[in-house]
């Protein structure tokens, strides 16, 4: 047992095949909607110039266009937020590429894919298309990294005081990576967390480290292949919670032996 | 901010194997670049390679981990007693409460290279690629945890040449919150011909020694390193504490390889671990520069130095001595300077012969005798991605 770290979600965003935003998500994680995989495109991030756009990567595409639906639900100007960025494995798109260039025997790379290699490029996209100063992170924690990433950016906010944009995503890598780490589809997902309520908030929640149990399910079985899935579609029940506006905990697995519990309470003013 | 402690650290880069292979070549000032003969790169540019590291193999039972970065990193592992001082904080903290921060750019990549080049007709990877083990980004956290038996937090934080830096930062969350009583910091990056091409593609290799803050400066020296630190609450039974006092961190929010002109996201990170500290800029001994010697940055960190700290706090870069480490360097150069506060000596800037005239900060060419408290340590990343932390003495309490 650790000490519980607290905070409130005040922002929420989606995107997945089938789940496209909020709203439908909602849906699906209310009732016993039917979800089955769809062949939808990743979509297109507006906060990028369409020079940028044309060039940034589906994971830039995905994180960016889920960062930017956050800040007006928050009611705070995008460049006020400090941002954690969560992906396993990040630009496998990419890794990808560069691998196949420098198997050549005289390799060529172009700069652009390689500085769109980092992990961090969708934050640092993020910071200059806003033009912020607050601090970054991106980071990866394997299986784990939604839970891992969740308690990163929550320390985050209970420790600066500061509200904190917290994007999680993760992409199926191309052939011939996809063997190597399968992946049933894409998955993304965002909070706006502040260190305190609004009008707006959705939840006051409240994190601990504790001995592993068994990952809370959905009510939804239909989406639990998705669930499994997807490393960052572990954090369906929690969003569960969220669009069901329901208290009490749930149990996100994390690095063994830990779980992650998070026990919502209401958050009426 | 409670200040944590620096309990036991050793590193592997260029230099050598070991804390004494570094100190004695911070004050013969003897770089160890050498022209570029890794692997199959053809550039022309010097780099800081670890000597002899491909004679090193996994330990028994882990040979299907094998990647130069965690080769590396089992390496770190062996020098200075590393590995029993983690056991011996295992023992008496018990497994669960070690945390583990790993700050790496490009991890195991030349794993995937090999890989790749060894595609089959219908390009397959072969079987024996192991990507979660050897070149995704959490690979050698996922090996450190496991060789290690640690069973805390832990996490790959890869924000370029800024990650290990920022790997303080989250351990100093991590002891606030009570998640863990030590994290053990490694900073680790391992040449790869990704890094060697990929930076080549953006015209900031040298083909001379790099030449931090020289008129003459033409861009980096790429090196890889294995820097390892077991940081813990301040422990009143030790002697001689060195600890980090505080730190700041900010983004450009300007290109995603250039730095800000006027060194806003810079001066923000600087300015915000002097408060965090409590200390005034003339309470600062000595700054270790981020310093790659590309045109852009040196000019850059130059101005946000000089706008902090005048031409009064001295100040280097370590990278002539052993090239540019990326996401090493964090961790790299904080063992640096706390050479340097343990050695009283002012560190020079290598390689480097007459600064650059429009250059105002106090830079040192060479090393001289001087006790340093307190030193500011900068790293700045792609992305915009800065980070600086103060590093010094513990008080007494």
């Amino acid at each position: 047992m650790t000490k519980a770290i607290v905070c409130y979600v005040n922002a929420v965003a989606i995107c997945a095949p089938g789940l496209p935003d909020w709203s439908t998500a909602s849906t699906y994680l209310t009732t016993q909607k039917h979800w089955q995989l769809v062949d939808d495109a990743i979509p297109q991030t507006t906060i990028l110039s369409p020079r940028e756009r044309r060039r940034a990567s589906h994971a830039v595409k995905l994180s960016l266009h889920l960062a930017e639906q956050l800040p007006q639900q928050m009611q705070l100007p995008a460049n006020q937020l400090q941002t954690v960025f969560a992906s396993a494995e990040g630009e496998g798109e990419t890794f990808d590429s560069l691998a196949k260039a420098l198997a050549q025997p005289h390799p060529e790379i172009s700069p652009t894919i390689f500085h769109q290699s980092l992990h961090n490029s969708a934050a640092g996209y993020w910071h200059i298309a806003t033009q912020s100063h607050q601090p970054s992170l991106a980071l990866s924690v394997g299986e784990a990294t939604f839970s891992g990433g969740l308690l990163a950016a929550a320390s985050q906010t209970l420790l600066t005081e500061q509200p904190t944009l917290f994007i999680a995503y993760e992409l199926p890598m191309p052939h011939p990576l996809c063997f190597k780490y399968p992946m049933l589809t894409w998955f993304g997902m965002g909070l706006g967390i502040s260190p305190h309520q609004n009008t707006q908030t959705l939840a006051k929640i409240t994190l601990r480290m504790i001995e592993a149990v068994p990952a809370s399910p959905l009510t939804n079985s239909a989406l639990d292949v998705l669930r499994t899935g997807n490393v960052i579609a572990r954090s369906l029940p929690f969003l569960e919670q969220l669009a069901r506006k329901k208290q009490g905990k749930i149990y996100v697995d994390s690095l063994p032996p830990w779980s992650l519990e998070v026990t919502f309470e209401d958050a009426a003013p | 901010m409670t200040a944590i402690q620096l309990s036991h650290f050793t590193a592997v880069s260029a230099l050598g194997y070991g804390i004494q292979s570094h100190v004695e070549a911070l004050l013969a000032e003897k770089n160890a670049l050498r022209q570029c003969d890794y692997s199959t790169a053809q550039l022309n540019t010097w780099i800081g390679r670890v000597p002899l590291l491909e004679n090193h193999q996994m330990p028994h039972g882990f040979s299907d981990w094998y990647s130069r970065n965690n080769v590396l990193a089992y390496a770190a592992l062996q020098q200075d007693n590393m590995q029993e001082k983690i056991l011996a904080s295992k023992q008496k903290y018990g497994e669960k409460r070690i945390g583990l921060l790993l700050g790496t750019t490009t991890s195991g990549f030349a794993e995937a290279e090999r890989a790749y080049q060894a595609c089959d007709t219908q390009g397959k990877l072969p079987d024996a690629y192991q990507h979660n083990k050897t070149a995704n980004p959490f690979a050698t956290v996922a090996f450190l945890r496991e060789y290690l038996g640690l069973a805390g937090p832990a996490m790959t934080i890869a924000t370029a040449c800024s990650s290990s830096a920022k790997a303080f930062i989250m351990a100093h969350h991590w002891l606030a919150l009570d998640l863990c009583d030590a994290v053990l910091i490694a900073g680790i990056d391992s040449l790869c011909l990704n890094i060697l091409y990929g930076f080549n593609s953006l015209g900031i290799l040298s083909s001379d020694i790099c030449r931090p803050f020289d008129a003459q400066r033409a861009g980096l020296s790429l090196g890889e390193a294995a820097a390892l630190l077991l940081v813990e609450r301040p422990q009143s039974d030790k002697e001689n504490r060195i600890g980090m006092l505080g730190y700041g961190e900010s983004s450009d929010g300007y290109h995603l390889s250039a730095p800000h002109p006027e060194g806003k996201g810079a001066i923000l990170a600087m300015r915000q671990a002097l408060t965090m500290a409590q200390l005034l800029p003339q309470q600062i001994d000595y700054i270790n520069f981020h310093g790659t010697a590309s045109q852009q940055n040196d000019r850059v960190e130059d101005h946000a130095v000089y706008a902090l700290f005048s031409d009064q706090v001295p100040a280097s870069s370590s990278k002539g001595w052993m090239g540019h480490t990326l996401g090493a360097a964090g961790a790299l150069e904080v063992i640096i300077t706390v050479l340097a506060i343990q050695q009283n000596i002012l560190l020079g800037t290598l390689n480097t012969t007459a600064v650059d005239p429009q250059f105002k900060s106090k830079i040192l060419l060479r090393n001289q005798p001087g006790a340093i408290q307190r030193a500011l340590v900068n790293s700045f990343g792609f992305g915009g991605n800065n980070c600086s932390l103060i590093i010094g003495e513990l008080g007494h309490d």
